[in-house]
């Protein structure tokens, strides 16, 4: 019986620990997201949140490989429930002042409201609690299990860095051949984007890379025929309109805000390759180059 | 007829100097968001067009006799006699040939700035879509809410029970712009309320931004906090709501709350 218990009790600690790296990658992935989640919060000066991004998926991302590995459990468990306590404090604090009507606790894969999160939280400090009681008593590690809690150890000190930059953007965003883009809403956007083959690339203010995409996007829009060519700009109307006249592109262009566009891109440009609203192929930072056998 | 396929080489080698080999131009298209203000007056019945190549913009007053045509790269315009834009269809068809130089055109900030004898135009963006709106200003602002709303046919059943409404309804629908959801059920509504064709049946829209703070009376009179949000009165006193999304469909939501509402 004793073996199952402390079974029990690992199992528990490895669910958390889990779920603790899944949000870690997340927010580490898009860390500027995840930055402007904290500020949102208004829980502290929006210089903090920056750093603050950085330091949570840090330790998120160490103290998940230590619950999961079970990997000094004796510090992992006490300092993941006091980091579960202030998040429940925060989103509370958040909630009251309506603050927060989404936590960023998983990017933006997964909304949820402050209640949800706040009911969760609990449920994993119970998880926490099975753990400390249950779990084994610390025996020392086998070397294999200590070297691999070291590296992912590592390589959660370095997702900061790694993450923004990773080639992760499909399950960052949620958004892949398949996905159904019909949400996608732009204001004085005169194509619809939900009917046959539309190319549509999200472009902003200030993207050298957004303005680099352009002249390619304008000789797919000439050379495919019965493919449509859109832009959405990340902005209001007037800075649509400025960028617009800055550089004549061959096709219509709409804008919705940035903070509506940004469930669809961790870094712009993005372009889509819709049918019928639905994705058929997504290139990621650039426009793809004419000729590219995905765009028929 | 004869003016328009002498019309087309002339369009064709217009759009190539303009750096675009695009296929021959079909029609010039309404421009979404812009308005025309005149000596610093605002021109209400003027029309802004897009060329099909989106690289000139034709702006057509209300009065005067010339109408005028801005070629957006070269940030130059054309003043062009009113006579010479024959109207299609599906759209203005000017004479490129027609008229003179007008010079450059200022730009900043997204607004162009030109000079006609001795007015000044100014072709800029309208203001963020926030405030009341009927449904026409809705309509075109909002040209994917039409397309949707075309492509879907509410529920006859549903329709004819708000057809036979015959008591003064007001629907305040509040939504935003850049929310999704809405673009699913707010052109459904649209559908609805265009089959219903019941005048008793009057919708006001009032596009909010995405702080859900502005236009602040009507939100915090109605106390919105989703979008979409649907508001059915009569006489002055609120029926029921729609928020977010129907139970079952915009259609039958809207009839079971007026339905509930019949002695």
């Amino acid at each position: 019986m004793r073996p199952f218990l402390a079974w029990l009790g690992w199992a528990a600690a490895a669910i958390v620990g889990v779920i603790f790296l899944t949000a870690a990658f997340l927010k580490g992935a898009d860390l500027a997201l995840f930055a402007t989640q904290i500020t949102d919060y208004g829980l502290s000066p929006s210089a903090w949140s920056a750093p603050s991004a950085v330091l949570l998926v840090i330790l998120e991302g160490v103290l998940g490989v230590g619950l999961l590995l079970w990997f000094a459990p004796r510090v992992a468990i006490p300092a993941t429930a006091a980091l579960l306590l202030i998040f429940i404090a925060a989103t509370a604090i958040g909630w009251a002042r309506g603050d927060v009507t989404e936590c960023g606790c998983f990017g933006r894969l997964a909304a949820r409201g402050p209640g949800e999160v706040i009911v969760e939280d609990l449920v994993f400090l119970a998880l926490l609690g099975i753990a400390w009681r249950l779990g084994p008593k610390s025996p020392p590690l086998p070397r294999a299990r200590r070297c691999v809690a070291v590296g992912l150890i590592l390589v959660a000190l370095a997702w900061p860095w790694i993450g923004p930059h990773a080639p992760v953007d499909r399950w960052v965003t949620g958004i892949g051949p398949g996905a159904d883009l019909s949400g996608l809403s732009a204001e004085d956007l005169r194509l619809p984007l939900e009917q046959g083959a539309v190319l549509v690339a999200l472009v902003g203010p200030d993207c050298a890379a957004c303005d680099a995409s352009l002249p390619a996007l304008e000789q797919i829009g000439q050379s495919e025929p019965g493919l449509r060519v859109a832009a959405i700009f990340a902005g209001d109307r007037a800075a649509r309109r400025a960028w617009q006249l800055e550089h004549v592109p061959g096709f219509p262009v709409g804008h919705a805000s940035q903070k509506a566009l940004r469930q669809y891109y961790r870094r712009l440009p993005v372009v889509f390759r819709l049918q019928d609203g639905e994705v058929i192929q997504v290139w990621w930072g650039r426009a793809p180059d004419p000729g590219d056998p995905r765009l028929r | 007829m004869i003016r328009h396929v002498l019309l087309l080489p002339f369009a064709v080698g217009l759009s190539w100097a303009s750096g675009s080999a695009a296929a021959p131009p079909s029609t010039w298209h309404e421009a979404a968001g812009l308005r025309c203000v005149v000596s610093d007056s605002i021109d209400v019945g003027a029309r802004i067009f897009e060329s099909p190549d989106y690289q000139q913009t034709l702006v057509v007053p209300t009065g005067g006799e010339n109408v005028f045509i801005l070629a957006l790269r070269a940030r130059t315009y054309r003043v062009v006699p009113r006579e010479s834009v024959s109207w299609l269809e599906d759209g203005p068809a000017p004479d490129l040939s027609a008229g003179a130089d007008g010079g450059g055109f200022m730009e900043s900030g997204g607004t162009m700035t030109f000079l006609d004898e001795d007015h000044t135009l100014a072709i800029e963006p309208e203001p963020p879509l926030v405030g009341a709106l009927d449904l026409a200003k809705l309509q075109d602002s909002k040209p994917d809410y039409v397309y949707a709303a075309e492509r879907y046919e509410p529920d006859a059943k549903s329709v004819a029970s708000l057809r036979a409404v015959d008591r003064e309804t007001r629907i305040e629908v509040f939504f935003g712009a850049w929310c999704s959801h809405c673009k699913v059920w707010v052109p459904r509504l649209l559908a609805t309320l265009d089959a219903a064709a019941n005048p008793h049946l009057t919708p006001t829209f009032y596009a909010m931004d995405e702080d859900l703070a502005e236009p602040a009376e009507p939100i915090r009179r109605a106390s919105i906090s989703d979008t979409p949000t649907i508001v059915v009165y009569q006489g002055g006193a609120e029926l029921g709501r729609i928020e977010e999304e129907p139970v079952t469909s915009i259609e039958s939501d809207l009839a079971m709350i007026l339905a509930a509402r019949r002695p």
